[in-house]
Order: C-alpha cells, then structure tokens, then sequence
C-alpha cells in the first residue's frame, strides 16, 4: 500500500510492502519532477552557477551556494578575506536555524504531540507558535541582512560576499541573535520534554563532514565510524547509488549494500563533544545524553540550533569589516580543473564535484545530496520495526513517523546521477 | 471563512515556506483554513477550496492532469512564483534538449517522464493571479492573503526594480559603478535586494512586460554586453527567470 508523505518537504510517498497482511518492507518514495541541475548548470559563468544551484532547494539553498563557491575558489586558489568568510559561515549557520526551526516547530512537534500541524497545535497552546514565529522571525532578520532574503541568498559570491554588514549592524545582530537563544532554550525546552515516537537502536555508520576545529560545518575530508575519508575515496569508492525495483528515487549505499546516515543525527552523534555549554547543558538538563538514537534526532536539531545561535554570537563579537569584501576571479586556469567539496546542509552532508573550465565555465558538475543518502536507511529502519507485524494504521503512522525524523528534503533528492540499476528478483 | 490550499509541482518548495510563513501570521491565521498543504499539515486528501496557491511548473502529463483537476475545485488559482508564472530556472533545460538532459543524468532516460519545456500554469489553465518572485515573498503573499479576506485583491502595479532602487534610495549600480543590471526590464516588489547589496538584478522576479517588446529587450541586451555582461549569461537568465516572456517576446509561446 501506498500513504503520502506530510509534514515534510516536496512530493514523496511512503511504500508498505505486504504479504497476507503482514509487513515485508518498507521504502520511500519520490514522486518529484526532476529539474536536471547539474546538466543546466553546465556552461555557466561560475557566479551564475551559484545563484543557480541555490534553487535545488528552497530549505537549504544557502549550502548548495556556499558549497559551488568554496569549491570554484579552491579550483581557483582564490584566497577569501577572513571576515567576508565569516560572514558567509553566518549565513550558513543562519540557514541551518532556520530551517531546523521550521522543521522542529512546524512538523516535528505537532506530530509529537498528536496533532496535525502547527496550526491545530496553536489553538490549543498559542504561546508555543508565537516563540517558535520569534525564532524563525530572528533567523530571517539574520538571512537578510547577511544574505538579502530568507531563500534565494543573493550576498554569496565567488571570492567572498558582495556587501558587507557594518559594524553597527553586526551589533543590531547581536541583540537579535541574543533574544533569540532565550526562546531557543525555552522552546528546546518543551521539545525535550516530549517522548520520541518512535524507538529503535541503529548501528549504521554514521557520515558527517571531518573537523578538527569544533562542531562541522565543510571541508574536503569526511569522518564515518571514526574513520577520516577524502572526498573523492568516499563518494568514488564506498558510496553506490542503486535504482531499486519499486522504486524511481535513488538510494546509496555502502558498496551498494548497507545503509549509513546522514544529518544532524550523524553530526551530533560524531560531534557532540565540539558542542558549545549551552547546548550540552540544556539537553543534560531534561536527561539526554549522546549518542541519540534516529526517533530522537530532534534533540540533535535542538542542540544545533542553540549551539548555531551561540556561534553566531561569537562571530559577531569578534567581527570587523572586510577591507576585501570580495576577491575578483582573474586566474584563468590552463586546463580544467577539477574540484570537490562538502557542506553540511542541515539534512547532513552535500558532495559536490565540479569541474571549471579554462575559459571560467562550469563544464560539469555532480551533486550528492543528503536526502538521497539517507532514503536507504529510513527505509531499512522503518522496514526493521515494521517487518511482521500486521499492516495496521499504527504501521502506516510509524513508517510516516520516521520519515518525519529523517526531515528529508524530496526536492533535493530528486535531481539524481548516475544510476546504477539493480534489478531484484 | 475562505478554504485554503498549497500544491507542489516542479519547483523547490522555498515558495512555500515563504507561504507558510504568512499563513503564520496571527490574523491571516484567524481568516483562513488551511484545507491542504502536504509539507505543514496531516492530510492526504484534497476535496476542494476557495484558494490554491500553486508553486512550480508543469513538467509532465500527471501534473497537467493534476492542475486541472484543482482548477475545476477551487475558485481563485493564484501562481505562486517564477516558477508558477514563468516556467522556472528548469527552462535551461530547452538549450541542449530534455532527452540530453535526462542522458547526461540517467542511465536509462527512457524511465523518465518530462515534458521538453516546463510549462507556466497559464498555458494550461486559468490563472486569476500571479504572485511573481523566486522565491515569491512572504510579504506578497500576506498582501493578497490579507487582500483576499476582505473581498479585493492588492492594486496591480506596473513598473521595474530601477522605480524601487529610486524610492529606497539606492544609487544606480549601472550608473554609478557600470555594473550589468537586468532591474529596468525586471517586474518590481522584491525591494531591489541585489542593488542593495551592490550586485546587478539577475531578473528572478520575471520580465516586466507591460510596454517592454522585442527592441527595446535588444537595446538593453546590448548595453548590458558593452558593459562587460557575457552574453551567454543574459540569455541564460532571461530563460532561467522569464522563460515563458522572453520566449513570446522573441516571438515564440509556450
């Protein structure tokens, strides 16, 4: 049987595989239209480029901004001033509260709390919509002053950003992001206090990007179980995608077998001791401690958006104008140049392999987004608790719960690459 | 109390987060239900409504079926952004052809359904408003939700970013610093954000196209290309924001 996905975004259905009324397995499914990204991205001015891949996804197109520019600057070896990079990590960091908080606030939490959106839930507690508006209020006051708006940023540029916030604005920020926090704590508050709806221990590897210097944002190195991986020996190597039967969405997998996470389930499981104190102490404080299980990636979502906020604030008080806003572009590179590079989008870790032209033109890209990582491990997991057990309503509200907590972002997954078909039978 | 509903077709979904945000906002909250929206409410099924707001373009056969199933339920179709009104930054596809975009992706095209050219809502129903933008904003969206409630709709005006770069303001990129910028022939209502921030309009709001026609387009293309624009960027955008308007501006429809 086939239910639609809700509470998340873009067009998705989930699948309940059965025999004589008992559960097989389970998978999700895409129903999105493809958008062909990387062949229109093709050709591009590298600039054009940027604003382009921004438009694969309306939650996270500050990441797929971000992720083209830092890897045509490394083609490049363009050298970004300090402070026009800080400013784009804001940015980035401002997306990711943004989106975790409507994700959190808007589809996780009444689905918690049984009800069956925000705006049922309001009537019933309207303090809670009104704190969680203040805090996606505060990340768009963030995103557009650093950006120009919420989605569709237009202050990413290749070599740094194109205006610079003033100091008196930078201290504006800092307020905002300063009452922010508060009802950040407050609500992260209520939402801990929930219990998961659903349990299940999962030892999949988990995959976010490697850093050495506190919690994860981008870099060219990955860390899964442990373990560092360069860019191209994961994604060349380790991780298949595979076209299953049922289905027209891509999955990737381990050697084309087992299933690993992304998100910020895999970040704060492999990073929680980079957090900041005021994201450990709040989740010490109603009980939980790492490693959280995938039910519970919203308590991950929470400490990020607490610790985002209180990176936030030290970026501004140590901020200082530009005095290079933006690097021109003037190297022409001799032959193409190839260049990878990861950023972690709020739903987890996005590959991009790019490759640039002599005459400064995209000649081809590949993107690996989150989502279509995770689609095998939400279907295995919800195959793992659903599998024979009677085909019920219940099974249908678990298999969409875990959806749910996996945030997936359909519209991203959709444009997909280099299928290998397997066909099972 | 007007029924309300959101649909999805070919597009990113940040149309509807900016929706969302509106429908947030404590008195557009007390005039409206909320009928169906898949990404912030519960339900599956869809019966019919006085509002859609409908985000993306059509880019296959079920959602031409879809769009005008809705089109029959509900009385006010609005086309919620660029996508909507226009066809979207999926129109790039046209240069090299659907069948070399779905080869240079899937290995087995065949599997794949989409149309050559993606479609703007009016070309295959009725549309009775157009929220323009990519993203279209929040702001445009309370404006006609608000608007709406009270039985009228926001007043249609017609003019480029260049008219809210003056009232804001902001000196003249092209003027001042000879940066290439599409604002005099771009629709106007995103608040001239790219001026602001010192860069040329890339034109995501669509074409203006009241008085604008195939020469004057041409006097400006050109202009833009003796101030250093690539010309195959100012194609690229003009298919990428305003597919459908340059398309008949060059004589063409879609």
């Amino acid at each position: 049987m086939k239910s639609t996905l809700t509470l998340v975004e873009g067009e998705g259905s989930v699948v309940i595989v059965e025999r004589d009324g008992v559960v097989e397995r389970v998978y999700y499914e895409v129903t999105e239209a493809p958008r062909f990204f990387e062949y229109i991205a093709r050709g591009r001015e590298l600039q054009v480029v940027v604003d382009l891949l921004s438009r694969v996804c309306g939650l996270c197109g500050v990441s797929y901004a971000l992720l083209a520019a830092k890897a045509f600057e490394r083609c490049l070896g363009v050298e970004v001033d300090e402070q026009a990079d800080r400013l784009r990590e804001a940015l980035h960091l401002a997306e990711r509260v943004k989106s975790h908080a409507l994700h959190v606030f808007t589809m996780n939490l009444p689905e918690v709390a049984g009800s069956r959106s925000i705006l049922e839930l309001s009537s019933r507690n309207p303090g809670v919509l009104a704190k969680s508006l203040e805090l996606v209020g505060a990340a768009r006051r963030l995103m557009e002053a650093l950006g120009g708006r919420m989605h569709n940023a237009v202050n990413v540029g290749v070599g740094g950003v194109y205006k610079p916030i003033d100091l008196e604005e930078a201290r504006r920020l800092s307020r905002v992001i300063e009452s922010a926090l508060k009802v950040a704590i407050e609500l992260g508050s209520l939402v801990l206090s929930f219990e998961p709806r659903f349990r299940v221990e999962s030892s999949r590897p988990l995959l976010s990007v490697y850093s050495d210097r506190g919690y994860p944002h981008h870099g060219s190195k990955l860390l899964m179980s442990g373990r560092a991986y360069s860019l191209s020996e994961f994604y060349g190597a380790l991780a298949r995608s595979i076209q299953e039967e049922h289905s027209t969405a891509l999955h990737y997998r381990l050697y084309g077998v087992e299933s690993y996470i992304v998100g910020p389930l895999a970040r704060f499981n492999n990073y929680h001791h980079a957090l900041r104190k005021e994201a450990r102490e709040l989740l010490e404080s109603h009980g939980w401690s790492p490693p959280v299980t995938p039910g519970e990636s919203y308590v991950a979502r929470v400490a990020e958006i607490v610790d985002a906020l209180v990176e936030l604030r030290e970026l501004f008080e140590e901020y200082r104008p530009p005095s290079r806003p933006r690097a021109v572009v003037e190297e022409v590179v001799k032959e193409p140049a190839t260049c990878e590079y990861a950023v972690e989008a709020p739903r987890g870790v996005l590959y991009g392999r790019f490759v640039v032209g002599s005459d400064l033109k995209l000649l081809n890209c590949d993107l690996v987004t989150p989502t279509a990582q995770n689609l095998a491990a939400m279907g295995d997991i919800a195959t793992e608790i659903l599998r024979g057990r009677p085909l019920s309503e219940e099974a249908v509200k678990v298999a969409k719960s875990v959806a749910i907590a996996f945030d997936p972002c359909i519209s991203c997954s959709v444009h997909t690459l280099r299928v290998r078909i397997v066909k099972l039978r | 109390m007007p029924r309300i509903a959101l649909f999805k077709l070919t597009s990113c979904s940040g149309c509807l987060n900016e929706a969302l945000l509106a429908l947030l906002e404590g008195d557009v909250r007390a005039k409206y239900e909320v009928v169906y929206f898949t990404e912030a409410l519960d339900v599956e099924a869809f019966e019919r409504a006085d509002v859609a707001l409908v985000e993306g373009s059509v880019t296959n056969r079920h959602q031409e079926e879809l769009l005008k199933t809705l089109r029959s339920r509900v009385d006010f179709l609005v086309a919620l952004g660029t996508c909507a009104v226009m066809g979207g930054v999926q129109a790039l596809r046209v240069e090299g052809g659907v069948e070399e975009a779905k080869r240079a992706i899937y290995p087995r095209p065949e599997l794949v359904e989409a149309y050559g050219e993606p479609l703007p809502l009016g070309a295959v129903v009725k549309v009775d408003y157009e929220v323009p933008g990519c993203p279209a904003s929040r702001d445009s969206v309370l404006e006609l939700l608000r608007k709406y409630a009270l039985g009228g709709l926001p007043v249609a005006i017609y003019e480029s970013v260049c008219a809210e770069c003056k009232r804001a303001g902001v000196a003249c990129v092209v003027v001042t610093k000879g940066i290439p910028c599409l604002g005099p022939v771009t629709r106007s209502s995103c608040g001239a954000i790219c001026p602001r921030f010192e860069r040329g309009c890339y034109g995501c709001y669509g074409l203006l196209e009241p008085g604008l026609d195939g020469g004057r387009l041409r006097v400006l293309s050109e202009r833009l290309r003796s101030m250093g624009m690539d010309n195959s960027s100012y194609t690229a955008l003009m298919r990428a924001y305003s597919y459908r308007a340059h398309k008949r501006l060059a004589g063409g429809s879609v």
